[in-house]
């Protein structure tokens, strides 16, 4: 079986401590590049399919700059047999869609069984050049993976999703498929120093835009249908407390609550926030956070 | 009749009525049709809910599609994309909204690479410029981008729950029309097989992936009243979970510990009880986003990091809450 994992070499911000803020805080040193966690938990799955089959291929395809190839080194030394860079200095003027499309148009004819993406990239946080690939291939895709049972000789894989609350599901399918897989689902191994060194020496397979060619639209920025306009600091999270004010009593408060809010007022520290004792006025405050967050003790809407 | 600058959205619903944030997501619906002067329109598949349109009626949606069919109940990506990707292509709206939790972030990448429209995921804020302009965080939060879309037509997004407004009184008196939907189910192709879906039990899921969470702490007290929290928790769907002298004293296993030397949990609501706020403790509760403390020593650390915090006897008020809600559920209306 020939399996295909893309791998994103993230520029990832992991701090910020530029003095500038209209540079958003960021000094040249806040980046740190890495293989993205969720497609290294993808490589790791399919060395462990490789594992129980050993005529699995594994191949690894990732688009970016120079600096891709750190990453691809890694991979080849965690066990990868084949690594392809499609070589882009300007990914970030590719958007989720256009950058599928070029993954697409490598990936096509290759008769890849099993393709594997991370759920996101850290870095921007999309989600969406998994499920775009898929569609753009016209194969199958199924999301947020934590368990892949090696295909059987029929063909048919059958995989564990991940839904919300902590629920599972299971999905059957018959390749080729995309999977796009959860982080943290396995632990990606550890290349040795030998491997590592052996790796180095390898020689990969580099090409660039003009090597491919597309059955749609033109391949780079031209193919966006989305752009960033601006950066900025992230707003902090709504607050499904009530507007403490405390000057007003806990049952001042709830009756305003009871009546739908009152006016916004900036929020003061939170150690200001506290009520006192457990008469009524404080449960009912108590019930209505819990209701504002999503706790479904009974409709709200009857 | 619908119009180029409509908003639609896609409600979900669980066990005849309609799922969390429902509010939020019409709210934010409702804003952004007033902003771009269309209509909103709520689109729901699977069994019909009690009183429903009286209820969008409330959140001011005009126009709600519905198709009744009890095999919608569960999602399907395929039959999902297919019956939506006709709904929108038909009608054109401007923008088609989801929540993005894990239905929506499945299906609104399947919805966008179907009808060839842009998606923003896991918006935090939407507004209508000259263009419309969606930000979301990126850098696993540290920056946020704001996107606009290449082209006219419909623009796709999810909604950050965190991000949706305040839950008030929905005080609008729409008259909301139900247009049926009735697509033949059975002639969508289908490539995927849902062959069996497991929910969690909160008792066994894993603590990091519970929704809400109820964490004990030593002023919990005696073992003989772990039993009142076990009642609370399962009242209200919570996972339990503790600190690490709890754990030590062998009520919860080992897995159950939250802190720096436990596991770190990210649920939607967490209420801890007893808990006196170690640095140890708190570095497992960041990824919170609603906390509630309740400790009977005012000065107590844990009130910096709680959304809200009580000062009362945790066992006092742990008992008159889980009575409060019993009978609320008995009245069986709204507080
Ligand atoms: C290396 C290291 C790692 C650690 N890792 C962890 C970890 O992962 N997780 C962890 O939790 N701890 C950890 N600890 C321990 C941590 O330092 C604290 O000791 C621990 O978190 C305290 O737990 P607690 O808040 O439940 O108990 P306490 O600190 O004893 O606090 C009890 C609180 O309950 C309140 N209280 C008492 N009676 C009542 C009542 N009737 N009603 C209401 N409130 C009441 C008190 O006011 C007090 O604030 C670690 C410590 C070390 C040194």
């Amino acid at each position: 079986m020939k399996i295909l994992i893309c791998m994103k070499t993230v520029r990832f911000l992991h701090a910020q401590t530029g003095s500038d803020p209209k540079q958003l805080n960021i000094a040249p040193g806040d980046y740190v590049e890495m293989i993205n966690p969720s497609d290294a938990a993808a490589i790791e799955a399919a060395l462990r399919i490789k594992e129980q089959n050993p005529a699995t291929e594994i191949s690894i395809v990732s688009l970016g700059g120079a600096s891709a190839e750190t990453g691809l080194r890694r991979a080849l030394a965690m066990g990868a047999d084949r690594v392809n860079h499609i070589l882009y200095d300007d990914c970030a003027a590719l958007d989720s869609w256009a950058s599928a499309a070029i993954l697409a148009a490598w990936a096509q004819h290759k008769d890849f069984q099993l393709i594997l993406c991370g759920r996101e990239a850290i870095d921007s946080n999309a989600g969406l050049v998994g499920p775009y690939l898929a569609a753009q291939l016209a194969i199958p895709h199924v999301s947020q993976i934590i368990n892949i049972a090696a295909p059987d000789s029929a063909g048919k894989i059958t995989v564990e999703r991940r839904l919300d609350r902590g629920d599972r599901e299971t999905v059957e399918c018959s390749a080729p498929v995309l999977l796009t897989v959860e982080d943290g689902i396995n632990l990606p191994r550890i290349p040795g120093l030998a491997a590592m060194l052996q790796a180095g020496k390898r020689r990969l397979n580099t090409l660039g835009l003009a090597d491919l060619t597309s059955a749609g639209a033109s391949l780079g920025p031209a193919a966006n249908r989305s752009e960033i306009i601006r950066l900025s600091r992230p707003k902090a999270k709504r607050r499904a407390v009530a507007q403490f004010n405390p000057v007003l009593s806990a049952a001042e408060r709830a009756k305003l609550m009871m009546k739908g809010g009152g006016a916004p007022a900036p929020r003061p520290a939170k150690s200001d926030a506290l009520l006192e004792g457990h008469s009524e006025e404080v449960l009912l405050e108590l019930e209505r956070l819990l209701q504002a967050s999503g706790v479904g003790l009974k409709s709200r809407y009857s | 009749m619908a119009g180029a600058n409509d908003v639609w959205l896609l409600l979900a619903a669980a066990e005849g009525r309609l799922g969390a944030y429902a509010d939020g997501l019409m709210r934010e619906g409702r804003r952004l049709a007033d902003a771009l002067e269309g209509d909103l329109t709520a689109i729901l598949l699977g069994p019909d809910i009690d009183r429903l349109e009286e209820t969008l009626g409330k959140f001011g949606v005009n126009r709600l599609y519905h198709q009744r069919d009890d095999s919608l109940a569960d999602y399907h990506p395929e039959i999902y994309t297919a019956l939506l990707g006709g709904l929108v292509q038909r009608h054109q709206p401007r923008l088609f909204l989801s929540l993005a939790a894990s239905l929506g972030s499945d299906l609104m990448p399947r919805l966008a690479a179907a009808i060839g429209a842009p998606l923003v995921m896991n918006c935090s804020n939407i507004e209508t410029a000259a263009e419309i302009e969606f930000t979301k965080r990126v850098q696993s939060g540290r920056l946020q981008a704001t996107f606009t879309a290449s082209g006219g037509g419909t623009n796709l997004a999810t909604l950050d729950p965190e991000y949706l407004p305040d839950p008030e009184d929905a005080k609008r008196d729409t008259v909301t029309q139900r247009h049926e939907v009735t697509v033949e189910l059975a002639t969508i192709p289908t490539r995927l097989e849902i062959t069996s879906r497991q929910k969690a039990d909160p008792k066994t899921v894993d603590i990091r992936e519970a929704e809400i969470v109820v964490a004990l702490g030593n002023g919990v007290g005696a073992k003989e009243n772990i039993a009142a929290y076990e009642q609370f928790a399962e009242l209200i769907g919570a996972a339990l979970g503790g600190s690490r002298p709890v754990i030590d004293s062998g009520v919860l296993p080992h897995k159950r510990q939250i802190g720096q030397t436990g596991r770190s949990i990210s649920a939607r609501l967490a209420i801890l009880c007893g808990i006196s706020g170690s640095e140890y403790f708190t570095k497992g509760i960041d990824q919170v986003a609603t906390k509630i403390a309740i400790n009977s020593d005012r000065d107590a650390a844990i009130f910096k990091h709680a959304d809200l915090g009580i000062v009362a006897d945790v066992n006092t008020l742990i008992a008159n809450l889980t009575a409060h809600l019993k009978n609320g559920a008995k009245r069986g209306g709204g507080a």
